[in-house]
This record gives C-alpha cells, structure tokens and sequence, in this order.
C-alpha cells in the first residue's frame, strides 16, 4: 500500500476542500508536513486514521469545521469528508469517509456516516467494492495499524517496562492471535468430536449381537422341537389312519366275532338252563317212582274196597258212630240207657268184638294214600313231561345255536380276537397326542414369530449400531486429525515463535545500532519468552530501565520498524513527531536512516524538529514537503514547500 | 523475513494431510479475524475442513483395501 492522495473537506481546522499528494516515489519516497504546534499536524494524522478505520477522532474534539459549522444556517446540511488515495497490488483505491452533520440551534447532530471504498476498473472507472471495512482490513489489517500509523511523542511509552503493547505488537504482526485461535479452535474441534465420541460410543453392539445369536438358538431349537412334533404328529396320523383302516377292516369281522359271542352266551345260558333242567327232570324222575306202585295199589285198594263192600273191614263210622251212642247214652231207636244197662255192655261189647279198627285203618290210609300217591305221581308225571319238553327244547335251541356258532367259527377262521373299542380309544388316544402336538407346535410357532420379531428388531439396533460404529470410527479418525493438526499448530508456533523472535531481536539490533548514538555500549537486544524486549548492555546486564526517553523513542523506533519490517506489508510508515524527544545525535541518525527502512514515509515534524532534520539526510529522500499554516480565523491551510 | 511464508514453510514441513488442515483453518481464521470479528460458524467450517481430509483418506484407504 501506497498512499497517492488526501483529499479533505471541512475536517477540523481544515475548513472546506483540500487536496494534498503523498510521494509515491520510491527515491523521494518521503512527505513532510511541518508546522508550528497546533497548526494541524496531528489533525492531518488523526484524518489519515479517521478516513481508513473511522479511528482516532475519541480525544480530538469535534471533527465539524468550525470555521464551516459557524457559517452555516441552522438546518443546515454540513458534510466533514477525507479521502485517502492509495495503490495496493498494482490497483487504485479511494477510501472516503463522510459524515453529515445538521445544524441546531447550539450544536449540532449527526445524521449520516458513511464508509465507501472504491477501485479503479480496468476501464479507468472508480467502482464501489462490496465490504470496504473488511477489505480495507485486508489491505491493511487494523491489528498492525498502529506500528505503521504512530505518535511519535506517545513513542517512548512502548519501550516503558511493564508495557504490555510489545506483546500485543509482536502478537499482533506475528498474526499470533490467528495461530493461537487456530491451536485452540481445533481443541474445541477435537474436544467436540470426542464428546460426541463419548456420547454414541457404547457396548451395545455385543449385547445385541450377543441377544440375536441366543434368539436364533432358541429359534433353531424351536424349529427342531417343532420339527419332532411334526414328526411324531405324522407317526400319529398315520398311526390312526392305520388304526381307523384297521378298524374299517376288522367291523365285519369285529360284529362276527360280536355276534358269535352272542351265540357263546347264549349256548351258556342254555347250558344252565339244560342242567337246570336236567336237575328238575331227575327231581321229578325220583319223585314218579311210586308210579311203578300204581296198580299194586290198585288192586289193594280194589281188594279193600271189596272187604269194605263185604263189611270185613269196619268202617270207622260205624265204630265211631258207636262210640258215640255209648258215649251220649241214648240208643238210635231213642230209648236211654245207662250203664248198667244191659244194652250199654250189648254195645261195649259189640263196640270191643269189633276189636281194634287199627288194620282197617291202616288199609283205608293206605287206600287214601295210594290215591294220593296215584294222584301226586299223575301231577308229577306231568311236570317230567313238560320240564322234557323244555329240556328238548333247549337241546334243540343248543343244537341250532352249535350250528350257528359252527357257521361264525367257519367265517371267523384263525383270526385274532378283535377288540374294535380298543382301537377307537388308541385312535382317541393319538388324535389327543396330535392335538398336543398341535398346540406345541403352534406355541413354538408363536414363540418362533416373537423371537423373529425381536430378531428384526434387533437387526435393526445392530445396523444402527454398526452405522454408529463407522460413525465412530469415522469420528475418531477426525478426532485424531484435529489432534494431530492442534499439536502440530503448537508445534509450529513454538518454533515459529522462536525464528520470530531471532529475527525481532536482529532487526531491532540493526536499527538501534544504526540510530543510537552509544552503539558501543548497548550491545545486544533480547526478547524473552513473553516477548518482553530488553537491551543488554556491553556487560551483558539489563539496562532497559536506565534508558533515556529519547533512548526509549529510539528503540521504539527501532523495534516498530522491524515490526513492520517482519509485518510484511507494504505500507506507509506515517510519524506523528517522530523525533520530538531526541536529541540532536539521535534525531540526524534517525531522521538519516529512517527513509532507508521503508517504502514511503509520511512524517508530521514541529519546525523545531523539521530545522534539524533538515541538517540530515532525510532533505535527499524528502519527495513532497508541506507547511501547514494556522491563521487567525482558526483554519489551516497546506502550502507546498520547496525542499521536493 | 516474510511471516506468512516462514509460517508456511512450517506447515509444509508437516504430514500432507495434517499440513491441508493447518493451512486450510489458519487460513479460515485470519479470514475470519480479519472480516467477521466474530466466530460464528467457524467450527463448523473446520469441521468441514477435517472431515474433508479424513474422507479423503477414508476413500482411499477403501481403495487401497480393494486392490
């Protein structure tokens, strides 16, 4: 960056347009304006400033002309406007800053800023650039601003012990906060992947591995059970349909064997009834015995009956009817006896002649019971008969059921017996076990359905945690980049610190021997580990406190020109009094060399400090001189020298 | 002594892959210092940045694991 121009319009004693060119030379390459103090110079600085950052306007009072500010009417529009012309990288710019002020009754407000940056096209056109600030930051960074734009007379300060500015200062042109920024932002990169690392990182993935391999061992065993029960279900079915065909063959021969039971039975009941019989017909064959007696009794009782006809054998009525008269002592022709009647013994002794009527009834029982006996043997014959009867009938019955049982044997043959309830219940029996079967299966079916479902499910977590796995590993492997990068920043930084600082150290040397005038006695320059600068003395002792003012002025000098220096940018070195505290030694030295150390080289000097340098080389490098001149009405005007 | 090109020189020095990301975030963040002054969205870009490389790797350790 070169500045070319300055145009300035009603900014502080500068009342109304001022166009002032900077030498651009790289010979001449000094512009000096110099003037009594007060007369504008560090206005003139402070607009350079105010123009490229809007900085540098806090402690300098209002920037409205007063001049312009008294002569305009209340209402008043009042523009305050600097332009810097500058060439960067080989194009033109023009950075202006404007603000408007309106004029109040006792004051005034400001009602418009403005910020425009504009290049010069190929077509010799100026054309606004989108973001003037950041550009303008870009061409010159604000950091660094101040050891390019500088206050001579605040200059010694820097060197002060216990000033932090040198830190900021190095910090601040070693682009150290951007390394510093870069080391810590790729901490928090890293630290933020680790977190999120932590936060998906688990041992999930084995359990749910772990969990799918026991499903598919339970489904696998399942699937086996339910295979065995589909084995023996099938054992089962054709077991029954066996047993069902079995029982389809064996009905006829199962009925035949049913009804020849039947028969068997039947025989049996016959059987009992035959010996029954058989036992009533020997009952009654012993009870017909006296049959046999039948006409010896007969022809007794016919001869009894023929005595009895013939009066041999008293009746027992005629006895009784003896008894009787005997007894009632009246005679049947009426007439009474008594017993000592002769009558009486007639009869007792008729009654005792008769002798015993023993036989007699003994023959008539005998009588009476061979008619019974006759009698009963009749009624007894009878029953032989019939229970014969029945007897034949049930041989008969025995003898048709033989033959019918001969017919089933003849059917039946050799076969086994067969017991049709026996297979319906083994068939009742293995449907049950199918069933059971059935339920087994379908449970193990539904269990089987569960497990497959959570397997599913569980492939699901495993693709989510394999995905999260991959998503690790990709996570870890950036973590290690951000790792890796932020070491090796810090790395790098130490090490560039270290050149950084050698070089520092060298330049600010150079440049301090070159304008101290006790060159013998400060033989070295150190910057420690905080950057804090010191200057060693030929005992090789600190000796920093002890410098001059000037001293200071100088190594401030010194140090800001190797800053600039080490900046690498190419940019004007613009000196508010840059020689007020130096002696007269120290002032040609520096005025001498300073040209020497940058490529333009805008100086603001008191006539004091002007008349001096004028003695030093700086007269050959001067490329424009101004003189700022204050009148009495408040107002500066910038006349040309003559020393160009 | 140009800063920029001793602080390059060092980052070249580094692992290809490491040195892409030093420079790339070094280079974000002067851009972000210098234009945005603020840090929004940064982290994501170096992010970005790193996830870039590490995909690059990724794709060709995939490919060297192919061959």
């Amino acid at each position: 960056m070169k500045i070319i121009y300055m145009r300035i319009i009603n900014f502080k004693q500068f009342y109304k347009e001022h166009y002032i060119r900077i030498s651009d030379s790289k010979e001449k390459n000094v512009t000096i304006f110099h003037g009594d103090n007060g007369a504008g110079k560090t206005s003139l600085f402070t607009a350079i400033n105010w123009c490229l950052y809007g900085e540098g306007i806090e402690d300098s009072g209002e920037i409205l002309s007063k001049q312009y500010y008294s002569e305009s009417a209340i209402n008043t529009e009042m523009p305050v406007v600097v332009t810097v012309g500058f060439i960067h990288n080989h194009v033109e710019y023009s950075a202006e800053r404007v603000w408007k002020f309106r004029k109040l009754k006792d004051e005034s407000e400001i009602i418009f800023k403005e910020f425009l940056l504009s290049q010069v096209s190929q077509k010799g056109n100026f054309e606004d650039v989108a973001n003037p600030e950041g550009v303008m930051d870009s061409i010159l960074s604000k950091n660094v601003r101040e050891y390019f734009f500088f206050d001579g007379e605040k200059m010694d300060d820097l060197m002060r012990p216990g000033n932090e500015k040198i830190t900021q200062a190095i910090q601040n042109i070693m682009k150290l906060p951007i390394i510093e920024r870069t080391e810590d932002h790729l901490q928090k990169v890293k630290l933020e992947y680790r977190k999120t690392i932590k936060s998906k990182g688990s041992v999930k993935l084995d359990q749910i591995l772990d969990k799918k391999s026991e499903n598919e061992g339970q489904i696998e065993q399942l699937k086996k059970n339910i295979e065995e029960k589909k084995k023996q279900n099938s054992i089962a079915e054709t077991q029954i349909a066996q047993l069902e065909q079995q029982l389809e063959n064996s009905k006829e021969l199962g009925t035949l064997q049913s009804q020849r039971k039947g028969i068997e039975r039947q025989l049996d009941n016959l059987k009992n009834l035959r010996i029954q019989s058989l036992s009533k017909i020997q009952a009654n064959t012993n009870k017909i015995y006296p049959l046999f007696m039948v006409c010896a009794a007969d022809s007794a009782l016919e001869l009894i009956n023929q005595q009895v006809e013939k009066g041999r054998i008293p009746s027992g009525i005629r006895e009784q009817f003896l008894v009787d008269i005997l007894n009632k002592e009246v005679c049947i022709c009426g007439r009474d006896f008594c017993k000592d009647d002769d009558v009486y013994n007639v009869l007792k002794n008729i009654l005792e002649s008769t002798g015993s009527s023993k036989l007699e009834d003994e023959v008539l029982n005998l009588r009476a019971e061979i008619r019974q006996v006759n009698s009963r043997v009749l009624s007894n014959t009878d029953h032989l008969e019939k229970e014969l009867q029945t007897y034949y009938q049930v041989l008969q019955n025995m003898e048709f059921l033989d033959k019918q049982k001969d017919e089933y044997d003849r059917r039946i043959g050799n076969a086994d017996e067969v017991n049709l309830v026996a297979i319906d219940q083994t068939i009742k029996e293995f449907k049950t076990k199918q069933k059971l079967y059935d339920q087994e299966i379908g449970r193990n079916q539904e269990r089987i359905d569960q497990l497959e479902n959570q397997i599913v499910d569980l492939n699901g977590q495993i693709d989510l945690e394999i995905k999260k796995e991959n998503e690790l590993s990709g996570l870890n492997k950036r973590e290690k980049l951000a790792e890796t990068a932020e070491k090796a920043v810090s790395e790098v930084k130490e090490k560039f610190y270290c050149e950084v600082r050698k070089y520092i150290e060298s330049e600010t040397k150079e440049v301090f021997q070159a304008l101290a005038w006790k060159q013998d006695h400060f033989t070295d320059i150190k910057l420690n580990d905080e950057f804090q600068i010191e200057v060693l003395d030929k005992w090789n002792l600190p000796t920093k406190s002890e410098l001059s003012a000037g001293e200071r002025q100088i190594l401030s000098l010194a140090f800001i020109s190797a800053m600039a220096r080490l900046s690498g940018e190419e940019s004007p070195i613009i000196m508010d009094t840059p020689f007020a505290r130096l002696s007269s030694n120290h002032l040609i030295k520096t005025a001498s060399n300073i040209p020497k150390l940058h490529p333009q080289l805008i100086l603001f000097v008191t006539d004091t400090e002007w008349n001096q340098a004028k003695e030093s080389d700086l007269i050959n490098h001067i490329g424009l001189d101004y003189n700022l001149v204050f009148h009495s009405d408040g107002c500066t005007t910038v006349e040309e020298g003559n020393f160009a | 002594m140009n800063l920029q090109k001793v602080l390059s020189n060092y980052f070249k020095e580094l692992d290809p892959d490491i040195s892409e990301i030093v420079t790339d975030v070094y280079s974000l963040e002067r851009n972000y210092m210098d234009y945005y002054g603020s840090n929004k969205g940064l982290l994501i870009k170096i992010k970005d940045i790193i996830d870039r490389v590490a995909s690059l790797q990724e794709s060709s350790e995939q490919k060297g694991g192919k061959s």
